[in-house]
């Protein structure tokens, strides 16, 4: 999957008839999960090159999609997906973006805690999105199963950026919880539809896609967070140092995805905020301050002791 | 002797002009006459004779490249040091110089520190027979100078060990001579359990292998190491790149790392660092690819699952011989 492009008029037309004037209930009209999305099923989601995207990156963005969180992924078909494709293909800091929607919920109490589209580099992407079941699950246990997202991306995709050339993908995460400490044997089974010998902690998940994903977490002001913000970074930051962006206004989600990206590959932190406008560039700033890229090239890295 | 189809030319990299160029100077230059007169375009009509005449003169120019090289250390006490090396590499630890009957390492004296705790390490071993087991793992006879560039630690090294970074060349791996180097691998991941300590930077630069005798050597000082418990002081890029963890304050050094660096070389050598192509790949072994996509909580329990997965993907143990021409990848 992954070929075409996208185009302001595409979206445009798409978003006048099935986006825009609606509400959430309308725009995802699904009450149950496509079973084009069920992880469990899908053997592989592929990002290949293509005559479209020549050298294509993939891009996963997972949204919680529990309780009031289903607002993300409002946002993200609204003016999110848009904004994306059009900041990434204008300032470039990836060649031929392929993005990738997850929904996340909670594997211990949701009927579908994750859901996948393909990866899509125009506007099948929208329509997958819209596609998604919010089923607004979630339970009282502090958290959701994040790593569900992370085990998926490092275990069941597979992208010519990395098999080509080297190159990793990118996989953010955004909610507002503490990501629980993992998945059982029996979730991974069952929802991804992988054996595996024993329970993979939290940590191992984000192990397992730093393999070919450079991994970030975005944290959203939502009702757990700006209650125990800190409860919340207490799980985040042993497994993501220096990955965790703590994002005050979500309706900025997609300028500080791609800020965050361009500061991965090495864009002077300055230019990258002079190039939104004064009040995006304040939010965006203050979210991704906590971001340490280090020099790629190998080499070592000095730590604490 | 290999084929001298032009498909067959062509497929014959640098590294190994050694195979279309055997033998001594003579022999090498009465080969290249022969090759040359075969497929120079004004003889050869094939519309490929031009690429596969050039392709020719390449592979013979390789096999002339200068083999040895000489440097010398000074060390803080004045007293010169002379070594005669044939390939260099520049790996996270510093330099690499790989000679016939050596292997040096030089660490660069920003890090003397680390240079000084990895001179002062002395493994550890439950009794004469774990010594024995476990010497041929291990660095030998090292010979340790301070000198104006920084540490250098010389090893010995027997003539058909090979840095794996050269090996590497050669990527992707059959699985089946990977399939051995894992069980070799996950040896030493257990006893380094057993110690109590992390290495923390295996991967091409700090292993030696001989693939004749399927036998493999750690290489290098212990500058990443560190005891299960301790914090990190330093660990390279590369390890950091696939367990970012480490990296976060409060993190301790513990049993899975070691297991993880020993997938992550293994995936390299197959080709596939991420690993998620062998997983797709309907040739390559299914258990041998799920055992190198799932960490392993620590190398002991990992020792019994690479013997599930290494059973479950080629059956009985036996011994697959591997020719490499070790020459000619000193001299490429």
């Amino acid at each position: 999957m992954g070929s075409g492009s996208w185009s302001a008029a595409s979206w445009g037309s798409y978003a006048a008839s099935r986006v825009h004037g609606r509400g959430r209930a309308a725009i995802f009209a699904a009450r149950g999960m496509d079973a084009r999305f069920d992880p469990k099923t899908i053997v592989k989601r592929e990002s290949c090159d293509s005559v479209d995207n020549p050298e294509a990156t993939p891009v996963i963005i997972g949204v919680d999609v529990t309780g009031s969180m289903g607002s993300l992924a409002e946002e993200l078909i609204v003016r999110g997906l848009n904004t994306t494709f059009t900041e990434l293909l204008a300032r470039r800091p990836v060649s031929d973006p392929h993005v990738m929607a997850m929904a996340i919920g909670d594997a211990f109490c949701d009927t579908a805690p994750l859901q996948v589209t393909e990866f899509e580099a125009d506007i099948r992407i929208a329509e997958q999105l819209t596609g998604l079941w919010l089923e607004g699950g979630g339970g009282g246990n502090h958290g959701e199963s994040y790593s569900l997202a992370h085990a998926f991306a490092g275990l069941k995709t597979v992208h010519d950026a990395a098999t080509k050339r080297g190159k990793k993908g990118f996989l953010f995460t955004v909610g507002d919880e503490p990501i629980l400490d993992g998945v059982t044997r029996d979730q991974m089974r069952e929802v991804l539809g992988i054996d595996v010998e024993a329970d993979l902690s939290a940590r191992d998940c984000v192990d397992i896609a730093s393999r070919s994903y450079e991994v970030f977490h975005i944290i959203v002001d939502g009702s757990y967070a700006a209650h125990d913000l800190r409860g919340v970074r207490r799980t985040w930051d042993p497994i993501l140092p220096q990955r965790v962006i703590h994002l005050k206004d979500p309706s900025k989600l997609s300028e500080t995805i791609v800020s965050a990206i361009e500061l991965c590959v090495g864009r002077d932190r300055d230019s990258v905020m002079k190039s939104w406008d004064r009040s995006t560039a304040l939010v965006v700033a203050d979210a991704v301050s906590g971001l340490t890229m280090p020099k790629r090239g190998g080499g070592l890295r000095r730590l604490f002791a | 002797m290999p084929s001298t189809s032009g498909e067959a030319i062509l497929s014959i990299k640098p590294v190994q002009a050694r195979h279309l160029f055997p033998g001594d100077a003579n022999a090498v230059a009465r080969r290249f006459r022969e090759l040359a007169l075969a497929w120079h375009p004004d003889r050869n009509g094939s519309p490929e004779a031009t690429r596969v005449f050039a392709h020719i003169t390449t592979l013979h120019a390789a096999t002339k490249k200068p083999v040895i090289e000489e440097r010398i250390f000074e060390t803080i006490k004045g007293r010169q040091y002379r070594l005669r090396w044939r390939r260099r590499h520049v790996g996270p630890l510093g330099e690499i110089l790989v000679g016939d009957s050596f292997i040096a390492h030089i660490v660069p004296a920003d890090l003397d520190d680390l240079s000084l705790r990895a001179a002062a390490f002395r493994p550890r071993f439950a009794d004469d027979v774990m010594r024995r087991e476990m010497a041929r793992f291990l660095p030998r006879g090292e010979t340790v100078l301070e000198t104006t560039e920084g540490w250098v630690f010389i090893e010995r090294k027997q003539g058909d060990q090979v840095l794996l970074a050269d090996l590497a060349r050669l990527a992707p791996l059959d699985p089946r001579q990977a399939a051995w180097m894992a069980t070799r691998f996950v040896n030493l991941a257990c006893w380094l359990q057993w110690s109590g300590i992390a290495h923390g930077a295996i991967g091409p630069e700090t292993l030696l292998v001989s693939p004749d005798q399927h036998s493999v050597s750690l290489t290098g000082p212990f500058l990443c190491a560190g005891s299960f418990g301790s914090a990190p002081s330093v660990l390279p890029e590369r390890t950091l790149d696939v367990a970012p963890g480490y990296a976060a304050t409060g993190t301790r050094l513990d049993e899975r790392l070691d297991p993880e660096l020993v997938r992550l070389t293994l995936r390299e050598l197959l080709g596939d660092p991420a690993g998620t192509r062998l997983a797709a790949d309907p040739d390559f072994p299914k258990p041998f690819a799920s055992w190198l996509l799932t960490p392993a909580p620590c190398a002991q329990a990992d020792f019994a699952a690479w013997e599930r997965a290494r059973e479950a993907s080629f059956g009985r143990r036996r011994f697959v011989p591997w020719k490499v021409d070790i020459a000619a990848m000193m001299a490429a």
